[in-house]
């Protein structure tokens, strides 16, 4: 029995051990800090995905940022910082279809970790670098951003337009 | 003996102001429109306010009406002053929004959209509003057509051609000003419907977004690509779309907003003998050669394998680079990854730039032709018997003589534009970047251009931010209006 408990624990121990082996974490400022140093190589990213998803023949393209905006994008008042980094992904496309809504204006993205192989300058897409994606997994669905809704600005507004129209049409009786 | 201006030539300068402050307050609708359509009630204040400041500005100088016609140096001052403006107006849904670190950042975007340049500091930008990348974009289409020009199209009054020509345009298309300026608004609507048509349809069919989304999209790249600015709606750029069709019919967009709308006139009425123009040939030799050195740099990295991947992107890359667009299909480490020969061809194409009368910047191909043609005189001067005559013409609409005067006017520019370029590389050299790297970010800021090695960030040096907002400000005058600003200052402080 002990001996079967440990062949068990040995063959689950290998593809975790090959995992670690092969798989590196890292971020999308480290791949493309140095994109051919990562080239080919198996990596793991975490972060935000944003925009849109584009699922054609080949799969569906993703882009996923691992930026501080990640965790606090700047409408949900996060503070502007440093520009997003964001990479192409393209993953098959099952993997694709049950994500959640990526990350706007209105929403915080779902958070994923996204596994697969670095690509730099691939000659397969006439030289795109992105992230062969073979597994996600989502680590946060994603959430709304509600609008604060009108604020003072919007008085500010109203009033210097409703006093500039005042104006120019006392300037216009004027003239006449 | 220096002369104080008049009462009435301020009081012309501020009521022209005022008409300009009340195009923006009326070009400030169509985001705030956009807003309440996307339910952005936050932004909508932004976007009041901005328009309310505007028409309060236009509303102050309603009765300043001048009795006579704009004096031409007069015009200029208005040009060089709307350009400081309506930067700084415009700035306030940037600076509101919260995504940008300071003041000086929202007026360093709002600069760059105006110029149509498409350097950017803006942080987080994928998850802008609708409505803030809908004025963003805006504000490039404004500044590409010409602000003053927009204003004079609704708004005429006398005077005008200082003040078209005051925005980089010496070309009239009709004999009048005001014709001239519908018909490059025609272009930009005819160029406008078909471009955003065919993409949003690649959007919705090819890439699988939705029809609002599309929409979204189409709308920045025709504008970032028409109006040479370069801003696009995401942060990785043209390099988000992964798209071979998207970026084919970008180039298309880039290419005719770099042609003068005196080529667009010419070819619209048949094919003409455009092709004979200094102009024409100037800019096509020119893309030929920085295109040659490019390519030929990137096969001596070795940064691409095979022929596709390096002609897509080394085609996409200077031809963005060439009609001063700023549009990127490569990271900012490739870019400096390409190196030596490559880098050049990508400086050396900003720097260049389209054609003037167009909405790209850069020293403009007409200039670079007469200034090859000046210096060949030269040689030849030296090299003929000494009382040889040499005559010199050349051919753009028809032959025209290279007067003595055309010749000064002409080295004159270029090289202001050049000077213009070496100081920005200075000031970055003095804040510790690399000769190359400064080089290029100030030669994209100058020559309006927005592609980026990393200087333009976020956070960066105030003194350096400052330097850029001059120089993009500076390059899309062309200087003529810049120094009527200056001599009239000069004027009123000291003049009698």
């Amino acid at each position: 029995m002990s001996r079967l408990i440990a062949l068990v624990t040995c063959l689950m121990a290998i593809p975790l051990a090959s995992l670690g082996a092969e798989s590196s974490a890292t971020t999308v400022q480290g791949l493309l800090a140095d994109p051919e140093g990562w080239d080919g190589r198996h990596v793991v990213v975490t972060g935000e995905l944003v925009g849109d998803y584009s699922f054609r023949p080949e799969g569906a393209w993703i882009q996923v940022n691992d930026d501080v905006y990640a965790e606090a994008p700047v409408p949900a008042g996060g503070e502007a910082e440093t520009f997003n980094f964001g990479l192409g992904a393209l993953t098959p496309s099952d993997l694709a279809r049950g994500l959640p809504a990526p990350g706007r204006y209105d929403r915080r993205g779902p958070v994923v970790r996204l596994e697969g192989t670095f690509r730099h300058s691939d000659p397969r897409f006439q030289g795109e670098t992105f992230l062969e994606v073979d597994d996600i997994l989502v680590l946060e669905p994603g959430s709304s951003i509600p609008d604060a809704g009108p604020d003072g600005w919007l008085v500010v507004g109203g009033v210097s337009i409703a006093s500039a129209l005042v104006i120019r049409r006392r300037s216009r009786a004027s003239r006449s | 003996m220096l002369l104080r201006p008049h009462r009435e030539d301020v009081a012309a300068i501020l009521y022209y102001q005022g008409r300009v402050m009340w195009l923006m307050a009326a070009a400030g609708l169509i985001p705030a429109t956009v807003a309440m359509l996307a339910s952005e009630w936050r932004p909508l204040g932004w976007f009041l306010t901005m328009s309310g400041v505007a028409a309060l500005g236009g509303a102050a100088t309603d009765r300043l009406r001048p009795a006579s016609q704009l004096r031409w140096g007069n015009g200029m001052v208005v040009v060089a002053l709307t350009w400081l403006l309506v930067p700084a107006v415009s700035a306030i849904p940037f600076a509101l929004s919260g995504h940008f670190r300071n003041v000086l950042d929202a007026l360093f975007e709002a600069m760059s959209g105006f110029t149509a340049t498409g350097l950017s500091v803006m942080a987080d930008l994928d998850h802008s509003p609708v409505s803030l990348t809908v004025w963003r974009q805006t504000t490039q289409f404004l500044g590409g057509q010409g602000i003053v020009l927009a204003a004079l199209t609704l708004f005429a009054g006398g005077g005008i051609l200082a003040l078209y020509q005051g925005e980089g345009r010496d070309e009239r298309i009709f004999p009048s000003v005001r014709s001239t300026s519908r018909f490059i608004w025609l272009v930009a609507a005819w160029h406008g419907l078909v471009g955003i048509g065919i993409l949003w349809s690649l959007g919705v069919f090819h890439l699988g977004y939705s029809p609002g989304r599309a929409l979204l999209h189409a709308f920045s790249i025709f504008v970032g690509a028409f109006d040479t600015g370069g801003f696009a709606p995401m942060s990785t750029s043209l390099a988000y779309y992964r798209s071979v069709a998207v970026e084919l019919v970008t180039m298309w967009l880039m290419l005719a907003g770099a042609i003068s709308f005196g080529v667009h006139y010419a070819l619209w009425r048949g094919p003409r003998r455009v092709h004979r123009n200094l102009e024409t040939r100037t800019l096509a030799g020119s893309l030929a050669a920085t295109t040659a050195l490019l390519l030929g740099g990137l096969v001596m990295t070795g940064a691409y394998g095979d022929v596709a991947s390096l002609v897509r992107r080394g085609l996409f890359q200077v031809l963005s680079a060439h009609t001063s667009t700023g549009f990127a299909t490569v990271g900012t480490s490739d870019l400096l990854a390409w190196g030596g020969l490559a880098f050049a061809a990508i400086a050396t194409a900003m720097a260049l730039g389209g054609m003037g009368s167009s909405t790209s910047g850069g020293v403009k191909a007409l200039r670079v032709g007469l200034t090859l043609k000046i210096l060949a005189n030269t040689v030849r001067e030296v090299l003929l018997p000494e009382h040889s005559v040499i005559g010199s013409s050349f051919y753009q609409n028809g032959r025209k003589e290279l007067t003595d005067r055309l010749a000064r006017s002409v080295m004159a520019i270029s090289l202001l534009f050049v000077a213009l370029y070496l100081f920005g590389a200075l000031i970055g050299l003095f804040y510790g970047y690399p000769l190359d790297d400064a080089l290029f970010e100030s030669v994209s800021a100058a020559g309006t251009v927005g592609l980026s090695v990393g200087i333009t960030q976020p956070g960066m040096p105030v003194g350096l931010e400052t330097t850029y907002i001059f120089l993009m400000w500076a390059g899309r005058l062309e200087f003529i209006a810049l120094f009527a600003l200056v001599g009239f200052v000069v004027a009123a402080v000291r003049g009698r």
